[in-house]
């Protein structure tokens, strides 16, 4: 009789044959082989509507995923079924607390077939999320299985034109109906897609940022460095006061010394030619008050790999950056994100004052090399493991 | 080392049981057997569907998964690819009723459609082609859900009662792709049917020939069925049969199934998809792919004519151009070459149409000089 290792295989193991061992056990993640689909009957599909009418987060496919976790019994089977509305009891506490999401997209390849891009990563830090938000964890690679299951079910969805592709907004909450502050006992993990069309680069527009020092989107010991909805929402009222200036996204600084952390949604790089002659590529370090995207980590793996650039995670501040552009050294800077890649910066208004960046003027910019470089990983076009295909 | 063995075990009936030879991606499809998905078309017209037909045999490979497209379309005939439209159809008749007539691009015979019919394409990779099995998930469907008792001719048509033609198939076989479609008679309206149908007698040609039989409506056997019931019913069928090897007691929902989806077939969803429609509705598809043909007919001469008040006319057709021009009554020479050279110089070359024999007769009553023919005898 063998006895596996872990302690929390319970009891008795019977050895059936060479190669099969019977254990009883209750509470560890379920394989994504046990997952329950219920397709969407043909009279219930939703037509789809002409390609330019898909509206992105407003459109969505036919099915979802979700997976029920209670304590002391674990994640329970994963069920795929039509795409409906969720029943929550008044006291869920997610609607009181938190909720965490996180946000990847799949691609059309230029060889019509779909990739996942670095989706390992998400699963990563969705599960750094649920740690900090005291939701349960969960095996990585089987909700990847899962999630491709979901993406080959409903990948009609997405357009056969180049470039069209699929947001996934996989999203855990407790839907625990009691109100106290404390640890849940229920969750409730799910996904749902949303398809675009295809994504007409009708050339890059910069942005306009406020950069004002008394909003504070994340802080030390905070939460910042996680993706939960609690870092999103407190966003908006700032974004319409950026608006109201006619300004377009909002430059979040921290601390007495004005550190750069984010714009917008989107983490921040910038490009400088340093004093001494070189070109570097400067973003904030993940200090817990960044969230560690994807498309950051691409882009700094990517420039790492050119020799002509230095690459530092290191803080910069509202000082530096006018300083740099005094003695004309600002070459760029850009947000990083899922939902544009990259998005090019063209002024900042910060205290009195307007900072020009001139990332549009570049002869050779940067940040548009690692738009081609990431899209033709996305799209296919370069075969590369960071794209990982759904079948 | 834990989570290695983790990812081994899956859980049926409470009970967890661990495969070695089982990776954690066991859920993707292990058993190396094609996935299936069935597409249903939102569109009705013709023209999409049959190009949608022929966009996914040219751009797509089946071989990790099998399509079932199920299609409808508004009243509409086909022909097939080798036939002769004007034998096969009434095309005066289509015309005035605004009914579109179709060149597919598999061969076989004409068909009539309307929405009391639904169209079933089988899509798979060339070595996986097997009309007789898609045939048999649809006898297995009507079997199960609408107790119709149907079998497979050797023709491969789906009969019931033993003569009851409920089903027509068609193929196309390519490289590296196949596909097999037929339709399914559910409440066709037999009056139009025969109405559309009925060709042009005096053509004689060397194509295909759409060869008659006595036909029925499923719904004469099964009076709650409706398109959608059968449409439901073939596309589950499709995605969850087995072969008798398999195990038939699994509830569960076959692992290489990805169940249903609509399909919008126009050029946003599909790139390439007006360029196929647009060749479909040309005169060089429809018309210029129709083999040689002669087709003879009287043509009404001048009363004062000694020859008699009509002689048989005959015109070669190739591809839908005309050839030549051949009298077949014996007349005078005069008159034969007149009608064979003069006028035939004149519509040699030009495209055939139902009416180029109306075009003749005004063009012998317009002849200069009379009298010259007057003196023929």
């Amino acid at each position: 009789m063998k006895i596996l290792p872990d302690t929390s295989f319970f009891l008795s193991l019977l050895t059936f044959g060479v190669e099969e061992y019977f254990v009883i056990s209750p509470s560890f993640t379920r394989l994504a082989a046990d997952v329950e689909i219920q397709f969407c009957p043909p009279d219930k599909l939703k037509p789809k509507p002409a390609v330019k009418d898909l509206v992105f987060g407003k459109t969505f496919t036919e099915h979802m995923l979700e997976i029920q976790w209670v304590d002391g019994e674990g994640w329970h089977k994963p069920q795929i079924s039509p795409f409906h509305n969720l029943s929550m009891h008044p006291a869920a506490k997610s609607l009181h607390y938190s909720v965490q999401f996180e946000g990847m997209k799949a691609y059309r390849g230029v060889d019509g077939k779909i990739r996942l891009f670095r989706p390992d990563e998400n699963m990563k830090r969705m599960n750094r999320t649920a740690e900090r938000a005291s939701l349960p964890t969960f095996d990585g690679e089987e909700l990847i299985e899962l999630i491709k299951k979901l993406i080959r079910i409903d990948q009609e969805w997405v357009p056969h034109s180049e470039s069209s592709s699929l947001y996934v907004r996989p999203t855990l909450i407790s839907n625990e109906d009691a109100l106290k502050v404390e640890q849940p006992s229920k969750a409730l993990l799910f996904v749902i897609l949303s398809p675009t069309g295809p994504y007409f680069s009708t050339g890059f527009n910069a942005v306009s940022l406020l950069a004002d020092p008394q909003y504070v989107r994340s802080w030390p010991g905070g939460c910042g460095h996680t993706k939960m909805g609690a870092n999103y929402g407190p966003t908006l009222m700032i974004q319409k006061e950026a608006m109201k200036k006619g300004l377009q996204q909002v430059l979040w600084l921290y601390g007495p010394d004005h550190r750069l952390t984010e714009v917008g949604a989107m983490n921040i790089m910038i490009v400088l030619k340093k004093k001494n002659g070189g070109i570097e590529l400067v973003t904030p370090p993940l200090d817990g008050l960044i969230l560690p995207g994807v498309t950051r980590l691409s882009i700094l793996e990517i420039v790492r790999s050119w020799p002509e650039y230095e690459v530092t995670e290191r803080d910069i501040t509202m000082a530096e950056v006018v300083e740099a552009s005094k003695e004309d050294r600002l070459l760029e800077i850009f947000g990083a994100g899922t939902a544009v890649v990259v998005c090019p910066v063209g002024e900042i208004h910060y205290m009195d004052k307007v900072i020009k960046v001139p990332t549009m003027q570049q002869e050779k910019p940067l940040y548009k090399k690692v738009y081609n470089a990431i899209l033709d990983i996305q799209y296919g076009r370069n075969q590369h493991p960071w794209a990982v295909p759904i079948d | 080392m834990f989570s290695k063995v983790r990812n081994l075990i899956t859980v049926k009936n409470g009970v967890s049981r661990i495969s070695s030879s089982q990776l954690s991606t066991s859920f993707s499809n292990t058993t190396k057997e094609p996935g299936r998905v069935v597409f249903i078309s939102q569109a009705s017209d013709v023209y999409s569907n049959l190009a949608l037909e022929d966009w996914l045999y040219r751009n797509w490979d089946f071989s990790k998964r099998h399509v079932l497209f199920l299609w409808r379309n508004s009243p509409c005939v086909v022909i097939g690819r080798h036939q002769n439209p004007f034998c096969e159809a009434n095309i005066p008749y289509l015309e005035s009723a605004g009914v579109p007539i179709v060149r597919r691009n598999s061969g076989g015979g004409t068909v009539y459609h309307d929405d009391g019919n639904l169209n079933c394409t089988f899509f798979t990779s060339k070595q996986s082609y097997n009309r007789r099995h898609n045939l048999s998930v649809i006898c297995d469907a009507l079997r199960k859900d609408f107790n119709i008792l149907a079998d497979i001719n050797e023709k491969d048509d789906i009969v019931v009662n033993s003569s009851l033609k409920i089903s027509g198939t068609a193929a196309k076989l390519g490289g590296n792709s196949a596909y097999h479609h037929c339709t399914l008679l559910v409440a066709s309206d037999k009056m139009q049917l025969k109405l559309a149908l009925k060709g042009d007698r005096t053509l004689k040609s060397n194509a295909t020939k759409s060869v008659p039989s006595s036909t029925a409506n499923l719904q004469d056997f099964a009076p709650d069925m409706t398109v959608e019931k059968l449409l439901e019913s073939v596309g589950r069928n499709f995605l969850n049969y087995k072969t008798t090897e398999e195990d038939d007691h699994e509830s569960k929902t076959d692992v290489r199934s990805d169940g249903f989806t609509l399909i919008n077939p126009t050029e946003d969803w599909f790139p390439g998809l007006d360029e196929i429609k647009e060749n479909l509705k040309s005169w060089n598809w429809f018309v210029g792919m129709t083999p040689l043909f002669k087709q003879k007919r009287p043509v009404t001469i001048d009363q004062s004519f000694s020859e008699g008040s009509a002689i048989l006319v005959s015109i070669e057709v190739f591809h839908g151009i005309i050839k030549g021009v051949t009298v077949e009554s014996s007349v005078s020479q005069a008159l034969k070459e007149y009608i064979e050279k003069q006028i035939g110089n004149t519509i040699v070359g030009s495209r055939y149409a139902p009416e180029i024999f109306l075009d003749i007769e005004s063009r012998l009553i317009e002849r200069e000089p009379k009298p010259q023919y007057y003196s023929a005898h």
